[in-house]
C-alpha cells in the first residue's frame, strides 16, 4: 500500500468534506444548510481524519505535497504546500473532535438564536481556516489561515453586535492580533530575502539565526497566544457566546501562535537569546494570568485566564527547546479546556444567563453530569496524576526543574501552578458545593443529549488523551531519565499546597469576619491595572503626539517660524539692534551724503 | 406628571440609595447567605441608630460620612444582574429587535 498516497488522499478528503456545506448551498436552492448537516459534516470529517493518524502511528509515514505554485517572480515561488507530519496528523483529529462536540453543544446552546445557521457557518469557516494553518508548509498559506482565524474571531466575538462591550472586545482582539501580524510579516520578509523561500522545511541555518526575525515570530505568537503585554483581548473575548469561547479561545485559535513557534523551531534551536526570551515571557504570562484569575467572579473569565496561564506554560516549553512537549500540552489542553467551557455553558444556560459564581452553589445535586465533568476537567487542569493534563504538565515542570536554565522562570512557573490549583478549587467549591445561592425558579436542566454527549465525550478525552498520545508517540528529544525525588514530585507538591490553601481560604469565607479591599486583592481584581494604563496611555500619547506634531511642529514651526515669521523676527532682531546705532537726523545724513559725493567728484579731478 | 422623578433627591431618597447599594456590595463581599444576613443586620442597625436625627446639618454630615465609608469599602467587582447595565446579557438582543 502506498502509504503517503493514502495519507494525502484522506487528509485532502477531510478538508474537502468540510468544504461541502459551503459549496453545496451555492449549487442548488434545495441544499440549504442546517445545524445538523454541519455537525454531521464535522463528525464525518473527524472520522475520516482518524485514518491518516492511524497510519502515521502505525508506520511513521509523513508526507509533503505541493498543490499549486504561484509563480510570483522569477526567483521566488510560492507553492501551496501541505505538510502531513506528526503535528498536523495528530492535531486534525483532536481539533475536529473538539469542534464536533462544540457544534453539537451549540445546537442546544444557541437554539433560541434566529441566525443559528449563520453561526454554525462562521464556526465552520473558522475551522477550515484553522486547519489550513495547521497543515500548511508554506508561511504564506499559514498567514492566510492566521488572518482567517483572526477575522472569524472578530465576527464571532461580536456575534451579539447590539452589545457595546462585544464590539469593543472584538475590536480589541483584531487590533492585538494585528500587532502580532507585524512580527510575522517581518519574519517572512527576512526569510524571503535571506533564504528565498517561505517553505518551512527549507528554513534551516547552520549557525546562529539573527535574533530580529525570531523576535518577529515571538511577537506574532505573543499576540495570538495572549502572552503578557498583548493579553487583554483574551478575557475580553469572553463576550462571545460560550461555544465560541470553547472553540476559539481555548482549544484552537489561541494555540496558533504556539503552533507557529513549533513549526519554525529549527530557527530557534541555535539562538539562546530567543529561547530565553520565550522562557521568561512564558513564565511572566503564566504567573500574571494565574494571579488575575484568583479574584475573578465570572466563571468564563476564570477559565479564560486559566487558558492564558496554560498558554504561558506552553511558551515556557518552547523556551526549553521542547516543541513536541508543547504540542502534547496543546493537545491535552484542548480536551479539558473545551470541556470546562461547555460545562460552564450548561451551567450558565440552566441559570438563565447567570455567569457570576457568587450566585451559583450546590449545583452538584442539580446538574450531576455537568458538575462531574467540571470536576474532571479541573483535576486534569491541575495536573492530577494520570489524567490528561498530568502527562504534559508534569513533564514540562520536570524538564524545567532539571534544566540549567533560568531559575527565576522556574519559580514563577511553580507559583503559577499552585495558583492554578487555588483558583480551580475555588471555582469548583463555589460553583458546585455549599448551599444553593441561585434564584429559586432557575430552569436547571441537563436532560438533553445535545449537552450530555459532547461533555461526556470530552471528559473521556480529558481522561485518556494524555495516556494515549504518550503511549503511541516517541519523543524526539530524550526526556530527563533520572532526577532526585524532591524534583520529581515538585509539581504535585506545589499543586497539593495550592489545594490545601484553597480549602483553608474557603473555610475562612464562612467565618463571620468582614472581608475588605487589600492592595494585592485589588491588583488581582483590576487585572494588574494593565488595561486602563496601556489602553489609555498609549492612545492619549499617540493622539496627543499627533496633535502636537500637526499643530506645533508643522503649523507653527515649519510653516511659520521657518518661513515668513522666522525671517520677519530675524529682521526685527537686526533692526532693533541697529536702531540704537543711528540718531535719525535726516538733514545731517543728506548733508554728509552730498559732502562725500562732492569730495569724491573733486578728488577725481 | 404625578409619579415622575424630581430634579433633586430628597434626604430620604439619598439615605435609602446609600443603604441599598451598600447592601448590594455587602452581598458581593459576603457570598454565603448566613454571613451576609449577619452583616446586613449589623448594617441595618447602624442606619437605624441615626434614624431619628432631626438636625439636617448633622444628618447630611452623617450621610456624607456614610458615602465616604461606602466608597472606601466597596467591592471592586460588584455583582451586577445579567440584564442590568454592565451585566453580561445587557443589550444582548438589541441586534434582533426590529
Amino acid at each position: 500500500m502506498d502509504q503517503p498516497l493514502v495519507l494525502n488522499t484522506f487528509m485532502l478528503l477531510t478538508l474537502a468534506t468540510l468544504l461541502t456545506p459551503i459549496i453545496l448551498p451555492l449549487l442548488s436552492n434545495n441544499l440549504k444548510n442546517t445545524t445538523t448537516t454541519i455537525t454531521n459534516t464535522v463528525k464525518t470529517s473527524f472520522l475520516i481524519s482518524l485514518i491518516p493518524m492511524a497510519i502515521h502511528i502505525h508506520s511513521g509515514t509523513e508526507s509533503l505535497i505541493s498543490l499549486w505554485e504561484w509563480k510570483f517572480i522569477m526567483n521566488f515561488k510560492i507553492p501551496i504546500s501541505l505538510k502531513m507530519d506528526f503535528y498536523s496528523l495528530t492535531f486534525f483529529p483532536i481539533a475536529l473532535f473538539v469542534s464536533w462536540s462544540i457544534l453539537q453543544f451549540a445546537s442546544w446552546y444557541m437554539a433560541s438564536d434566529p441566525y443559528i445557521t449563520k453561526f454554525f457557518t462562521y464556526l465552520l469557516f473558522f475551522l477550515i481556516a484553522m486547519l489550513i494553518l495547521i497543515i500548511s508548509n508554506n508561511l504564506f498559506l499559514l498567514f492566510i489561515g492566521w488572518e482567517g482565524v483572526g477575522i472569524m474571531s472578530f465576527l464571532l466575538i461580536s456575534w451579539w453586535q447590539g452589545r457595546a462591550e462585544a464590539n469593543t472586545a472584538a475590536l480589541q482582539a483584531v487590533l492585538y492580533n494585528r500587532a502580532g501580524d507585524v512580527g510575522l510579516i517581518l519574519c517572512m520578509a527576512w526569510l524571503a530575502s535571506t533564504m528565498n523561500t517561505w517553505e518551512i522545511h527549507q528554513i534551516q541555518l547552520p549557525n546562529q539565526t539573527p535574533t530580529l526575525p525570531l523576535l518577529g515570530l515571538i511577537l506574532a505568537a505573543a499576540a495570538k497566544s495572549a502572552q503578557f503585554g498583548l493579553h487583554p483581548w483574551l478575557p475580553a473575548a469572553m463576550e462571545g457566546p460560550t461555544p465560541v469561547s470553547a472553540l476559539l479561545h481555548s482549544s484552537t485559535m489561541v494555540v496558533a501562535g504556539i503552533f507557529l513557534l513549533i513549526r519554525t523551531h529549527p530557527l530557534f534551536n541555535n539562538n539562546p537569546t530567543a529561547l530565553s526570551l520565550c522562557l521568561c515571557l512564558g513564565a511572566i504570562s503564566t504567573l500574571f494570568a494565574a494571579m488575575c484569575a484568583l479574584t475573578q467572579n465570572d466563571i468564563k473569565k476564570i477559565i479564560a485566564f486559566s487558558t492564558s496561564s496554560q498558554l504561558g506554560l506552553m511558551m515556557v516549553t518552547i523556551g526549553l527547546n521542547l516543541p513536541q512537549l508543547a504540542f502534547l500540552h496543546i493537545s491535552t489542553h484542548a480536551f479539558f479546556k473545551a470541556m470546562l467551557f461547555l460545562c460552564s455553558g450548561s451551567i450558565i444556560h440552566s441559570l438563565n444567563g447567570e455567569q457570576d459564581i457568587r450566585k451559583m452553589g450546590g449545583l452538584q445535586k442539580m446538574l450531576p453530569t455537568t458538575t462531574s465533568c467540571l470536576t474532571i476537567g479541573n483535576l486534569a487542569l491541575m495536573g492530577m496524576p494520570f489524567l490528561a493534563g498530568f502527562y504534559s504538565k508534569d513533564q514540562i515542570i520536570e524538564s524545567l526543574n532539571t534544566s540549567y536554565l533560568n531559575t527565576w522562570a522556574l519559580t514563577l512557573t511553580l507559583l503559577a501552578t499552585s495558583f492554578t490549583a487555588i483558583y480551580t478549587l475555588r471555582m469548583t467549591l463555589t460553583v458546585q458545593t455549599g448551599f444553593p445561592r441561585i434564584p429559586p425558579l432557575a430552569p436547571v436542566n441537563e436532560n438533553n443529549p445535545a449537552i450530555l454527549a459532547p461533555i461526556t465525550r470530552l471528559a473521556l478525552g480529558s481522561i485518556t488523551a494524555g495516556f494515549l498520545i504518550t503511549s503511541y508517540i516517541l519523543p524526539t528529544k530524550t526526556p530527563p531519565t533520572t532526577m532526585p525525588l524532591s524534583i520529581k514530585i515538585t509539581a504535585i507538591v506545589v499543586t497539593a499546597l495550592g489545594m490545601a490553601l484553597a480549602m483553608e481560604l474557603s473555610k475562612m469565607t464562612q467565618i463571620l469576619i468582614m472581608p475588605k479591599q487589600t492592595p494585592m486583592s485589588n491588583f488581582s481584581s483590576a487585572l494588574g491595572y494593565f488595561n486602563p494604563l496601556i489602553h489609555r496611555f498609549s492612545t492619549t500619547s499617540l493622539l496627543g503626539g499627533g496633535q502636537k506634531i500637526a499643530s506645533h511642529l508643522v503649523d507653527l514651526s515649519w510653516y511659520k517660524l521657518m518661513g515668513p515669521e522666522g525671517l520677519a523676527s530675524l529682521q526685527l532682531m537686526a533692526t532693533k539692534a541697529a536702531t540704537s546705532l543711528h540718531t535719525g537726523l535726516i538733514k545731517a545724513y543728506l548733508g554728509a551724503f552730498a559732502l562725500s559725493i562732492l569730495i569724491m567728484i573733486v578728488s577725481t579731478y | 406628571a404625578p409619579g415622575a422623578m424630581a430634579a433633586y433627591l430628597t434626604h430620604q431618597q439619598k439615605v435609602l440609595r446609600l443603604y441599598k447599594k451598600s447592601l448590594r456590595h455587602l452581598e458581593s463581599w459576603c457570598i454565603q447567605r448566613d454571613k451576609y444576613r449577619y452583616f446586613a443586620c449589623l448594617l441595618r442597625d447602624r442606619f437605624d441608630k441615626n434614624k431619628d436625627v432631626k438636625d439636617m446639618v448633622k444628618a447630611t454630615a452623617l450621610l456624607k460620612a456614610g458615602e465616604e465609608e461606602f466608597w472606601a469599602s466597596q467591592h471592586p467587582q460588584p455583582y451586577i444582574f445579567p440584564d442590568s447595565p454592565g451585566g453580561t446579557s445587557y443589550e444582548r438582543y438589541e441586534c434582533y429587535k426590529v
